[in-house]
């Protein structure tokens, strides 16, 4: 009870308009990250985005947004039909309970409602930066009623020096060009008017054997057709998923013992080296595809590969990225995952048929995953003829 | 902005609040304000969503003795511990010592809870329970968690019918009818422990008691999963279908933390169905459950003091928290007042 306190003496306040009121609308903002390795030209490609006579309000934050808990205020680019300006993003206070909500995005948000909704969040990651956790988190950040939700990564690779890039090994350093093309929904080929057609041609083998599934457009000076890069809604629909499965061969289903004179261009083992592989899937059963669950969770959460004798093996391999598009008791489904957060939904809405149900996986020290296709199929019971 | 004024409020202002940093606490003058008993909202021009109207200026902070040991954040306000990759996406397993110490945290802290609990009742105002919470919490030797924590003024969270959570104890009085919840964490011999209960002011509405009995039975039944292997991604599971059939809903934008050696850190855990959150339960982790479950919509929004989170529809919100101890066979809950199920199965 602190009833007798002395009131105080008022104070004359200096003159300033008060409050801010918020925008409440019910549309949610893309956001695009954008990736690439150092020199690929993704700072060209923004400085196109931004002056571009597009008609849409896009932000474009730069600079380095990878431990996004260390960020106090960052510079955001926000251009529209008013021309560029700079606004300083304000990290919001954080939540007593924690909230999954992370600073950065909270920040993001907090920009919104005081300058109203942009068209679309462009974020540019620095050029040694896995966009895998990012990605994650905006994604994982969904949930949240998130005002913002991950559109795709995109990933820009110079045309003449990024298969050397991504080839390059040195012993303890880690090579970030191959986590940014394992996470990328895109990739954008840039400076294709400097490159050989022969160098097009091995960038492109490479670029398959590590991301099979990624659309690829070559573009020069960064000029791009947004349409291309922006609204691909790549955690959400899988119209991206069947075609882009079309120009893959799935890896052979023998039991293989790395014949040199095998057929594909298999990498070379090192454990940095980024890879993939593809599974084609039967029609599952409702056992079937709890049982894939079950795997898939083992798989990303703990790094264990479930075998169907119920014994585990712990993976030496990491898997950066995964999606697929099957069916399942007359349904089609769509798997997808980044790190160590995936999703596998019923395709809503419309009775569409799934011919050829593929599951995708792209890891680091993969090798050519047979050890983790065999897994699968003998879990799941489905060994092929 | 005085209590009962009809003049509009002039440019004269509160001292106290200018001295925190909160704009716009206008009078017409000193005799309006004073009739206020230097009681105000110190946000004239905020748009509330509900009836419920902050009571500044804050008392001043609570000192904490010396001699009682404090997470790192005490003073500058940052937990720099939690802020580790490692803290926040990898659930720590506790060995046997420092399950003994978690045990012993919150056991204090459903001490100090219970008797803050019994002091709700009408005209009492929530800085007395943060008081009661402040005081009840030193003298065991404790510290308590939310005070200074990202800047938290006060010792307790006190959420008053349509506020969500994160209620920041004023010199608003609680009204016959009201629902308020108090939320107390304290920090023991280097362990957090976290648990919250809404309790009725008086005599409530027919739904308000289906709120508050909906949120506990959500808690329960969400504690009686929890074993070595499950999901924790199924809590939400089970927690939202009961919500939903009760005609309420389930916050979003709040989730269930991991405690211990640090205040809130992984596992992250959803209170809604849909969610994608990895992880299973293993022995020897502690965490916390505890679902925000409101009568109407599950939107929320903020007040300008960035904490009160109130929801935007103004009905009211329940909540119930304890800290859990995943064991070999099932779970312990470590802050189960004595009358409760403590041991499941």
């Amino acid at each position: 009870m602190e009833q007798d306190e002395e009131i105080p003496e008022l104070v004359e306040a200096p003159l300033e308009a008060p409050g801010t009121t918020g925008d409440d609308g019910d549309s949610r903002v893309p956001l695009t990250i954008l990736t690439g390795y150092l020199g690929a030209g993704k700072t060209t490609l923004l400085n196109y985005i931004l002056t571009e006579n597009h008609g849409r309000r896009i932000a474009v934050i730069m600079n380095e947004f990878a431990d996004t808990a260390d960020i106090e205020s960052r510079t955001i680019n926000v251009s529209s039909d008013t021309g560029l300006t700079e606004e300083v993003l304000e990290l919001a206070n954080g939540c007593l309970c924690c909230s999954v909500k992370d600073s950065g995005a909270a920040a993001i948000e907090k920009l919104m409602r005081k300058k109203g909704k942009f068209d679309y969040i462009l974020l540019e990651t620095t050029g040694v930066a896995d966009p895998g956790p990012i990605a994650a988190m905006f994604w994982q950040n969904e949930e949240l009623a998130s005002d913002i939700y991950l559109d795709g990564v995109v990933c820009v690779i110079d045309s003449v020096f990024g298969a050397r890039q991504l080839e390059e090994r040195r012993e303890g350093w880690i090579n970030e060009g191959l986590r940014q093309l394992a996470c990328a929904d895109v990739v954008l080929v840039n400076k294709t008017d400097l490159a050989t057609p022969s160098q097009l041609a091995s960038l492109d083998a490479l670029i398959a054997e590590i991301n099979p599934t990624v659309p690829r457009f070559s573009t020069q000076m960064g000029m791009v057709n947004l349409d291309q890069i922006l609204g691909l809604r790549a955690y959400e629909r899988f119209s991206m998923i069947p075609t882009a499965f079309v120009s893959t061969d799935a890896p052979c289903d023998d039991d293989h013992d790395h014949d040199p004179s095998h057929s594909h261009p298999h990498p070379s083992g090192h454990l940095d080296d980024v890879s993939s592989c593809v599974l084609a899937l039967p029609s599952l059963t409702v056992d079937q595809l709890s049982r894939l669950d079950e795997f898939i969770r083992s798989l990303l959460w703990d790094n264990v590969l479930l075998r169907a004798d119920a014994s585990e093996l712990t993976a030496d391999f990491e898997i950066l990225r995964c999606k697929g598009l099957f069916a399942s008791d007359g349904k089609p489904f769509v798997l997808q995952g980044v790190r160590n957060i995936y999703d596998i939904n019923a395709v809503q809405g419309d009775d569409m048929t799934v011919p050829n149900g593929k599951i995708a996986f792209i890891g680091r020290g993969l090798g050519d995953g047979h050890v983790l296709i065999e897994c699968l199929q003998r879990y799941l019971n489905i060994i092929s003829s | 902005m005085g209590v009962d004024c009809p003049n509009t409020a002039g440019k004269l202002e509160c001292p106290t609040c200018v001295k925190l940093g909160i704009k716009g606490s206008f009078f017409c003058n000193q005799d309006c304000f004073k009739r206020s008993s230097g009681k105000h909202d110190p946000w004239p021009f905020f748009t509330y969503t509900g009836s419920v109207r902050p009571a500044y200026p804050l008392s001043p902070r609570r000192e904490v003795p010396e001699s009682i040991p404090k997470p790192d954040y005490w003073k500058d306000g940052i937990p720099k511990s939690e802020r580790s990759f490692d803290a926040q996406r990898n659930p720590r397993i506790l060995n046997k010592q420092e399950i003994e110490g978690m045990r012993v945290s919150c056991r204090l802290a459903r001490e100090v809870l219970d008797i803050a609990a019994a002091a709700v009742a009408p005209g009492v105002t929530t800085d007395e329970l943060d008081k009661i919470v402040h005081e009840e919490t030193i003298k065991r030797g404790g510290y308590p968690s939310p005070l200074n924590y990202r800047d938290f003024p006060k010792s307790v969270c006190t959420s008053v019918n349509e506020v969500i959570c994160h209620g920041i104890p004023d010199h608003r009085q609680l009204q016959e009818g009201d629902i308020v919840n108090l939320d107390v964490s304290l920090y023991y011999n280097g362990f957090h422990s976290d648990l919250n209960e809404t309790y009725p002011v008086g005599k409530i509405d027919e739904d308000s008691q289906r709120l508050i009995d909906t949120t506990r039975t959500c808690l329960d039944e969400a504690i009686a999963m929890c074993k070595p292997g499950a999901l924790f991604r199924d809590i939400g599971k089970v927690i939202e279908p009961i919500a939903k059939a009760n005609g309420c809903s389930v916050v979003r934008t709040y989730t269930a933390h991991g405690t211990n050696q640090l205040f809130h850190c992984a596992p992250t855990i959803p209170h809604y169905a849909k969610n994608k959150t990895p992880g299973a339960m293993k022995a020897g982790m502690t965490f916390t459950i505890e679902p925000m479950i409101n009568l109407g919509l599950s939107h929320d929004d903020h007040w300008p003091d960035n904490w009160t989170c109130v929801t935007r529809d103004g009905k009211r919100s329940a909540q119930f928290e304890e800290t859990l101890l995943i064991t070999e066979t099932g779970v312990e809950v470590l802050t189960a007042r004595k009358d409760r199920k403590r041991i499941y199965p």
